[in-house]
């Protein structure tokens, strides 16, 4: 029930099969559908936006506005899709911190390296937020992900290699990749295909030279009124103002040893830096990625020292909320 | 004029100079004697043939079968054209007011046979020689009209065929006998192919298209919203036909007619066909800004290169967003036909233990079903993932330092900074793919794979190429081949 719902909301073009055919509008009590509608939306967004309500008081009425600042108008003009839920890594201790719209998964998110040397690791956490916005979507959304690369930056970093994407979890048959010469096109191609309803997410290289304010302010308009993220992965920290939801700066982290073998990596770790958060908060720390369940989990702040205490810790072993 | 083997002559002239007694073919020295104000231009046979095509191309307005008719002629297939322009006659006199306008004298004429009508409009005042009437409508023009090289012409006129007419009463076979034979085989097929008993294909410049819309405007247009206005309306007829006859178009051009006898194209691909008028106004109309309008375009058509049916699909049933079929290859059509353009591609995995052939970049395959993806390798908890996020196109070699020969390694040198080992897992064999090996080429090395972590905290994918202790090859090379994220 709460399928149809969901994706019968403001989808064009095709017969739409909600409400069910045992529960016509008719017969059912107007409380009803309501809480019909609430139990949808609270499966659309997570457990976390469901207990809106009974967070503070400002946080309530802050969510409710930003909800009513969300394009819904584009839900019924064009058919589309319902927006991306909110952006989340799956624990309090980081989502407190982020923005608190229930809608922040549609818009768009900077991810810079906190080195160039470190793009890989930037890359990753893309590939792991976009894994898990995917799945969180309902399933019955197959559409693709558009991954647009920047020519030098593939010459530079290398490609990304499907087996290894699938390998954090995010399913290389889904994703389609599009390699450009120039910032500019990029910035052409990520607005063309946030336009289009065929995307369920994009993801970006860019830099920092060609966004500036104007241009991210049309890229975050259009993923507003897409309803889908759009994932910018930068080479290097960035430092001028743009309208992005928040700004990560991501450095690789030591890894935790798997159990079978201590001497060998473990899952990918790194160091989050939340530099900035609309309505949210900054903060930093170090994650692991769990590419089976698609979430985040905090890393103990001596994790890494206490498997290596005959070593230095380096400085960015620092870690906490 | 141009310069023969007796001195300069006249090539051509102009009205005036006719009008004053000269005519081409005449010395300069006679000529200059007579009009001694003579003003002359050398010929450039190559700069008239190069007007001679742009002409044809702009003369796919009346007909897309267009053919240059060396060297001052153009041959127009106007089957099924004329109803367009008002009928035969009007036609006609559209070709003469739009050249006329640009200065150029012509002289049209319509028939059943292309050298009916070049023997018309050469030889003959009819414009108009409905099918049928070849023979009488050409009995009175003179053999030179059939076009024979001017030897034929002239033995013909020795032996008082002077024209057409009495070409015909002659037998044929007597025709045959009376000329070696090359040369009454071309009599005969020149003769056969003016009355239509022969077959006489034109040869047009662009292939034809199987769909043209048109449209012609009064006063020429010289702004890009009005070219993308005419767009628009071509586009809606344009995709009514395709849609009637089941079909959608994979290429589609537009292309426009300038008043100054000069064409633009703009050239659109589809990776589906569509009928989709908003879709293929906004693939042409992304490349309208770059097109010169010049002194404006007075017409325009809209061609189907090679239009394919249409496969109906349904997305799906339940109203669920769509699986990105036709919205995606709409936006796969709006990157690949960027100027600077670049496709959309999708990765497919392949069943191969090398790491760089275990993959490949196809074009997306817009809403079908994808490949069952293979399964990833088992990795127990906790582990790295096996295969890096990046893989690089060509392995970059490193310098490497490792505690054992067999061992990972201990310190690596990589695009030319000191990387101290901290983990390390490894080895995983990779055996050389000895089937794809070409015979008698050396196959190449196994390479040992480690994941490697760095003091840094970064993660790599290393591989010896070689083994130790095999005297015969040379000592085993490191390389970086990807980074994990």
């Amino acid at each position: 029930m709460t399928r149809d719902l969901n994706t019968g909301r403001g989808r064009g073009g095709g017969p739409v099969l909600s409400p069910p055919p045992n529960a016509t509008a008719g017969r059912v009590p107007r409380p009803a559908v309501l809480a019909r509608l609430r139990q949808a939306v609270a499966h659309i967004e997570d457990a976390k936006a469901a207990a809106l309500p009974h967070r503070s008081d400002e946080a309530a009425i802050r969510a409710r506005w930003a909800a009513a600042c969300a394009p819904a108008k584009g839900d019924e003009s064009h058919g589309r899709p319902a927006l991306a839920p909110r952006l989340t890594l799956g624990f309090d201790e980081i989502d407190d911190r982020l923005p608190g719209e229930v809608h922040s998964g549609a818009g768009v998110h900077e991810i810079a390296a906190a080195a160039p040397a470190g793009v890989a690791a930037a890359s990753g956490f893309a590939a792991a937020l976009m894994a898990r916005h995917i799945a969180r979507l309902p399933d019955a959304d197959t559409r693709p992900l558009l991954w647009c690369r920047h020519a030098a930056s593939v010459r530079e970093h290398g490609h990304l290699y499907g087996h290894g994407l699938a390998a954090l979890g995010l399913a290389s048959e889904r994703l389609l990749t599009v390699s450009l010469t120039r910032p500019r096109a990029i910035l052409w191609t990520i607005e063309e295909a946030l336009k289009s309803t065929a995307l369920a997410g994009v993801i970006a290289d860019m830099t920092a030279e060609a966004l500036d304010l104007t241009a991210s302010r049309r890229l975050m308009l259009a993923a507003r009124a897409s309803g889908v993220p759009l994932l910018l992965v930068f080479a290097r920290p960035l430092a001028g103002a743009t309208a992005a939801l928040t700004r990560w700066r991501v450095a690789p982290h030591a890894s935790g040893a798997p159990a079978f073998d201590t001497g060998a990596p473990g899952l990918p770790a790194w160091t989050l830096t939340l530099e900035r958060s609309r309505a949210g908060r900054p903060g930093q720390w170090t994650v692991e990625w769990h590419h089976a369940t698609h979430r985040f989990a905090l890393v103990p702040a001596l994790f890494d020292q206490s498997l290596r205490l005959d070593e230095k810790a380096g400085p960015r072993s620092m870690a906490g909320g | 004029m141009e310069s023969g083997a007796k001195g300069l002559r006249l090539t051509a002239c102009d009205r005036l100079a006719i009008a004053r007694g000269l005519k081409p073919g005449e010395r300069l020295a006679d000529a200059r004697a007579r009009v001694p104000d003579l003003a002359t231009a050398l010929h450039e046979p190559e700069n008239d043939a190069a007007m001679l095509l742009r002409l044809a191309r702009w003369a796919e307005r009346w007909s897309p079968a267009v053919m240059p008719d060396a060297p001052d002629g153009l041959m127009l297939d106007a089957t099924g054209v004329a109803h367009l322009f008002g009928g035969e006659a009007m036609l006609i006199a559209d070709i003469k007011g739009q050249c006329g306008r640009l200065d150029f004298t012509a002289i049209a004429a319509i028939a059943g046979t292309p050298p009916a009508a070049r023997a018309l409009a050469r030889f003959s005042r009819q414009i108009i020689l409905t099918p049928g009437n070849e023979r009488d409508g050409l009995n009175p023009l003179p053999v030179e009209a059939l076009g024979l090289d001017p030897e034929t012409s002239h033995t013909l006129g020795r032996l008082g065929l002077k024209t057409i007419g009495d070409l015909c009463r002659v037998p044929r076979s007597s025709l045959a006998r009376r000329f070696r034979r090359e040369r009454s085989t071309s009599v005969l097929k020149s003769l056969d192919e003016a009355l239509g008993l022969a077959d006489c294909p034109l040869d047009p410049l662009m292939p034809e298209p199987a769909l043209v819309v048109r449209h012609c405007v009064m006063d020429p247009i010289i702004t890009h919203e009005g070219i993308e206005a005419i767009l628009t309306l071509l586009a809606q007829t344009f995709c009514t036909r395709l849609a009637n006859a089941g079909h959608g178009a994979l290429r589609v051009a537009l292309k426009l007619y300038r008043t100054d006898a000069s064409r633009a194209v703009v050239q659109a691909g589809l990776a589906r066909p569509s009928h989709d008028p908003r879709h293929i106004v906004r693939l042409i109309a992304a490349h309208l800004s770059e097109v010169d309008l010049g002194f404006g375009v007075d017409a325009a058509t809209l061609e189907a290169l090679n239009p394919a049916p249409l496969d109906y699909r349904q997305e799906n049933l339940d109203g669920a967003p769509p699986a990105g079929g036709i919205e995606l290859a709409a936006l796969a059509d709006r990157i690949a036909n960027r100027p600077d353009g670049a496709a959309l591609a999708s990765f497919r995995l392949i069943e191969s233990h090398l790491p760089e052939r275990a993959e490949r970049f196809a074009p997306p395959g817009f809403g079908e079903t994808p490949q069952s993806p293979l399964p990833p390798p088992e990795r127990p908890p906790g582990a790295a993932p096996a295969r890096p996020l990046v893989l690089f196109d060509r392995p970059e070699e490193a310098s490497v330092i490792a505690a054992v020969p067999d061992g990972p390694p201990v310190r690596f040198i990589w695009r030319r900074l000191a990387r101290r080992v901290v983990r390390a897992e490894g080895p995983e064999r990779i055996s050389p793919e000895w089937w794809t090996t070409p015979p008698g080429a050396s196959p190449p090395r196994p390479r040992d794979y480690y994941v490697i972590e760095d003091a840094e905290g970064r993660r790599y994918w290393l591989f010896r190429a070689g083994l130790y202790g095999e005297e015969a090859e040379a000592s085993p090379r490191w390389y970086v081949h990807g980074l994990f994220a």
